[in-house]
């Protein structure tokens, strides 16, 4: 290594990034060569994108040196990264949808005079860039009348346009389909002949093995190891180094003693929305006293899956049955009244109302029904009562009952959500992504939460991109990978590499 | 592992957002001071406007019962427009459902002049309530069907509510008698309001306005109905995350809050008017939807906003007669009140959403936070095994 350390394009040195208490880089290190792509693998959370907002000047790093082109390099805004060289295509891309191509590479450049832009020596450019790396950009047509594959070639042409010799990638497959992926490699690799380098952020295995020169993998802030992709290096390896291991949370299980089926799927489906990858052809049983765990990357139809089951999505096909009951196509109202206790994803906008007090919010599904009310009054003196005891239960820390739940933090407001939806017995909960946000403490009540309602008897469906929390809990684990349940595999002892490769989208026999 | 403490903090809410939740109120006593500055110009002292303000608006039972009358569809029109507000639907067409309220009362006096007596004025507020339900409901299909704000589609609604009127007093239902004023025929007498002209010709539909003050107010405050109203202004998606129809109850706020602001019309036609008359209460509407602003879309706050509201116009008309101020001024302390209640709702907005971006800020790195510490937790063999495992 030592000999090509003058060839570096960028090498970053011992990078640490801590935010209050918590250390999101911990002397990381990181090089790349001049016409590399290196790939950066890791879950969320790994650390890869705090990395790259250190680079791009996004964020002030805590020690470290960054060495550009064998100088040392201290970039306080994206606007001086941009200056040395260095482009960032983010996952969202950051163009006016109302503004054409050409219109949107040059804005925010210092070129020409006030009033008049310099549009034809821009599209000469512009038109020459993309000869060169076969980008097909139409410069006159607006952004918002583009695919999403032509958008995202827009952005590195925009880079381009800027002189970058480093193009950051965060994620630069999740939007695409499979033939825009296609595409999108031949203009990387055309990028790479020409010299330039490319910083290629993912999850997805298969992608990377394809695609880059070199491989970068970090787990919970550091850097784990680099490996050149070489043939003979396989998916296999990747993911047992980017998962890691099953961590205990020193929580016991008693054995599982699963009984009758509560929920069963039975190969349902809900067409995508917008960004979402909607589920296909999803067949699972849930039986009581068991928790099955959905594991999967974000964004592979998790949402959709829970949504489709409680009604806020339409069946496209299939048969939803819930303790021999036909659900398939009752609404949220009909789910609510079986009951169901349900955590969704969004809590701040769809779980609880923040300008109600906690009192409110724990009347909310049902407060026309006993004991909260009837349908002409509330019971206020019954639902205060309630509350006061539920917030003793699970431990809510609030100034009284009258509290607006917008005060609380985030930790309240879920046990908040916890003892409405599960404080009493039900039968069936479904839970997605319902420590997101919350600390260590309140994160383990969940689990405890979640733990007692399955000695309880209670089926449930636990949905979380978390690895360690899906390992720790989960009586089976079923992997999500773009709307597909890939496989279900038992939760005892399970084998995380495996899982590993299922949310990656390798096919596992 | 969970402890049984509960850590109580209460975050000290600072002046300034106390100030806050009282803008109405103070924006109220800031617009009144504007005006009595503005006086000054007439040559009234500030001491002397309130004096004469007061005096005209409360000196008398004359003068109390002319305010409760100018405050009685006040009070209709802003229980209503509570009712749409609070559903997160933007009623702002009071002024063009008020004026189809008025022609209800003369469809249906004019075209059913038989009608007995206990039948005829339930009868003109029914008829009433359908037709701002379906004067409203224009802009409801505009927004379920196409997406169109009903922001804009109730607004300009106003101007077809007004030309309605006005093309039909000038034509079909135009008086058979010559007259000066365009207006229809003398509604027989059981159509009309009881009133008492020793009080400031006060009508009993004040009590009419009392009853909607009273069922909206429940109706919000102390039924399931009206919490999720509530709910689906606040949060949409928690409203249908929990089993409830946004759609359907955006569809229903702002029918029944058209069809109030209908009945206000009525009300007024039939209260103190005897036939149907061209803008027979212009501005009521636009004064309606103030009092809903300034009685924070909460019919029991609409209740003393309305009256304040008949207060300010009756008070400025006796000023006018004992000093000479053009009541003009009126508009003036209004719009001033308007300015600073939203000025006040706007710094409101503004600190929350500041402060709310810190919150999230803070969730996050707390997240982080834990996905890290939960990392950390694991047993030193299995840290171990993990780490022979990557040496491979």
């Amino acid at each position: 290594m030592n000999d090509h350390l003058n060839e570096d394009l960028l090498e970053m040195r011992h990078i640490t990034k801590s935010f209050a208490r918590m250390v999101a880089n911990d002397d990381v290190s990181f090089s790349i060569k001049k016409g590399e792509i290196r790939a950066i693998l890791g879950e969320n959370g790994a650390g890869k994108s705090t990395l790259m907002n250190v680079l791009y000047g996004l964020y002030k790093k805590d020690a470290g040196t960054i060495i550009w082109k064998g100088q040392e390099l201290n970039v306080e805004s994206p606007a001086e990264a941009i200056k040395a060289g260095i482009g960032m295509i983010h996952q969202h891309f950051q163009l006016v949808e109302k503004f054409t191509v050409l219109e949107n590479i040059i804005l925010g450049l210092k070129e020409g005079k006030f009033i008049e832009l310099p549009l034809d020596q821009a599209e000469k450019k512009v038109m020459a860039l993309s000869e060169t790396y076969g980008l097909n950009i139409r410069p006159k047509v607006r952004v918002e009348d583009l695919t999403v594959g032509e958008q995202q070639r827009v952005e590195i042409v925009k880079a381009l346009y800027r002189e970058s010799d480093l193009l950051i990638m965060d994620e630069p497959t999740a939007v695409l389909t499979p033939q825009e992926v296609h595409s999108l490699f031949e203009v990387l690799n055309k990028l790479r002949a020409e010299g330039k380098s490319i910083i290629f952020i993912s999850h997805k295995l298969p992608e990377v093995l394809e695609l880059c020169d070199s491989i970068s993998i970090m787990r919970d802030g550091r850097m784990i190891q680099t490996l050149k992709n070489e043939p003979g290096l396989d998916s296999r390896t990747l993911a047992s180094l980017m998962v890691g291991r099953s961590i205990d949370l020193n929580i016991t299980k008693p054995p599982c003693k699963p009984g009758e089926v509560v929920l069963s799927l039975q190969g349902v489906s809900a067409d995508p929305v917008a960004e979402s990858s909607g589920v296909k052809n999803v067949t699972l049983d849930i039986h009581r006293g068991e928790i099955v765990g959905i594991a999967g990357v974000d964004g592979n139809g998790q949402t959709d899956l829970s949504e489709l089951i409680m009604g806020l999505r339409k069946a496209s096909g299939g048969r939803m049955e819930f303790l021999g009951q036909d659900i398939t196509h009752s609404d949220t109202k009909q789910m609510r009244n079986l009951p169901i206790g349900y955590i969704p994803a969004d809590r701040n906008h769809a779980a609880v109302v923040l300008d109600f007090s906690i009192r409110m919010n724990t009347a909310l599904n049902h407060p026309d029904r006993k004991p909260y009310g009837s349908r002409f009054l509330m019971d206020f003196k019954n639902i205060a009562q309630i509350t006061d005891r539920k917030m003793e239960e699970f431990n809510v820390s609030a100034t009284g009952s009258d509290e607006l739940v917008g005060n609380l933090s985030g930790g309240n407001q879920q046990k908040v959500v916890l003892a409405r939806e599960v404080g009493e017995k039900v039968d069936l909960i479904i839970a997605v992504y319902p420590t997101r946000g919350l600390d260590i403490d309140a994160t383990n009540f969940v689990y405890e939460t979640m733990l007692k309602a399955r000695e309880q008897g209670t089926a449930i469906l636990y949905i979380s991109t978390e690895l360690e929390e899906i390992l720790t809990l989960s009586d089976r684990i079923g992997v999500l990978y773009e709307g597909e349940l890939v496989g279900i595999l038992p939760g005892e002892n399970a084998e995380v590499e495996k899982i590993g490769l299922l949310m990656a989208g390798e096919r596992v026999k | 592992m969970i402890k049984k403490e509960r850590m109580v903090k209460k975050e000290k809410k600072s002046f300034l957002m106390v100030l806050l939740d009282f803008s109405p109120i103070i924006g109220a006593v800031l617009g009144l001071l504007i005006g009595s500055l503005f006086v000054m110009l007439w040559g009234v002292s500030p001491v002397t406007f309130f004096k004469e303000l007061f005096k005209g608006a409360f000196g008398s039972t004359l003068a109390i019962g002319s305010t409760l009358n100018r405050a009685t569809p006040l009070l209709i029109i802003g229980a209503g427009t509570a009712i749409a507000f609070r559903a997160g639907a933007n009623n702002i067409g009071q002024e063009g459902q008020l004026f189809v309220g008025g022609i209800a009362a003369g469809a249906v006096a004019l075209l059913m002049p038989s009608l007995p007596k206990g039948l005829s004025v339930p009868m003109i507020l029914v008829v009433a309530m359908l037709f701002g339900m379906v004067f409203s409901g224009i802009a409801v299909l505009f927004r379920v069907l196409k997406g169109v704000n009903e922001l804009l589609t109730t607004l300009l609604l106003n101007y077809v509510g007004t030309l309605l009127l006005s093309a039909l007093v000038n034509g079909p239902m135009a008086s058979s008698e010559i007259v000066s004023y365009p207006q229809t025929d003398t509604f027989g007498s059981q159509f009309l309001l009881k009133y008492w002209p020793n009080f400031g010709y006060l009508h009993s539909g004040i009590f009419i306005a009392l009853a909607i003050i009273l069922l909206t107010g429940y109706y919000l405050w102390l039924t399931p109905g009206g919490m999720r109203l509530r709910m689906t202004g606040l949060s949409p998606l928690a409203a249908r995350t929990s089993g409830n129809n946004p759609t359907k109850i955006f569809v229903w706020s702002m029918l029944i809050s058209g069809g109030l602001c209908a009945v206000a019309g009525a009300v007024e036609v039939i209260g103190c008017n005897d036939c149907l008359r061209q803008e027979f209460g212009s501005n009521l509407g636009f004064d309606g939807l103030a009092v809903a602003l300034l009685g924070n879309t909460n019919p029991f706050g609409v209740l003393p906003a309305g009256v304040f509201f008949g207060a300010l116009r009756t008070g400025m008309q006796a000023m006018q007669r004992s000093t000479g101020i053009p009541s003009v001024i009126l508009d003036l302390i209004k719009g001033s009140i308007m300015v600073f209640i939203m000025g006040g709702a706007a710094l409101k907005l503004y600190i929350e959403s500041n402060a709310k971006k810190k919150v999230a800020k803070a969730g996050e790195k707390a997240h982080t936070e834990a996905v890290e510490a939960s990392a950390g937790t694991g047993s030193p063999e299995l840290q171990e095994a993990s780490q022979g495992g990557e040496e491979k």
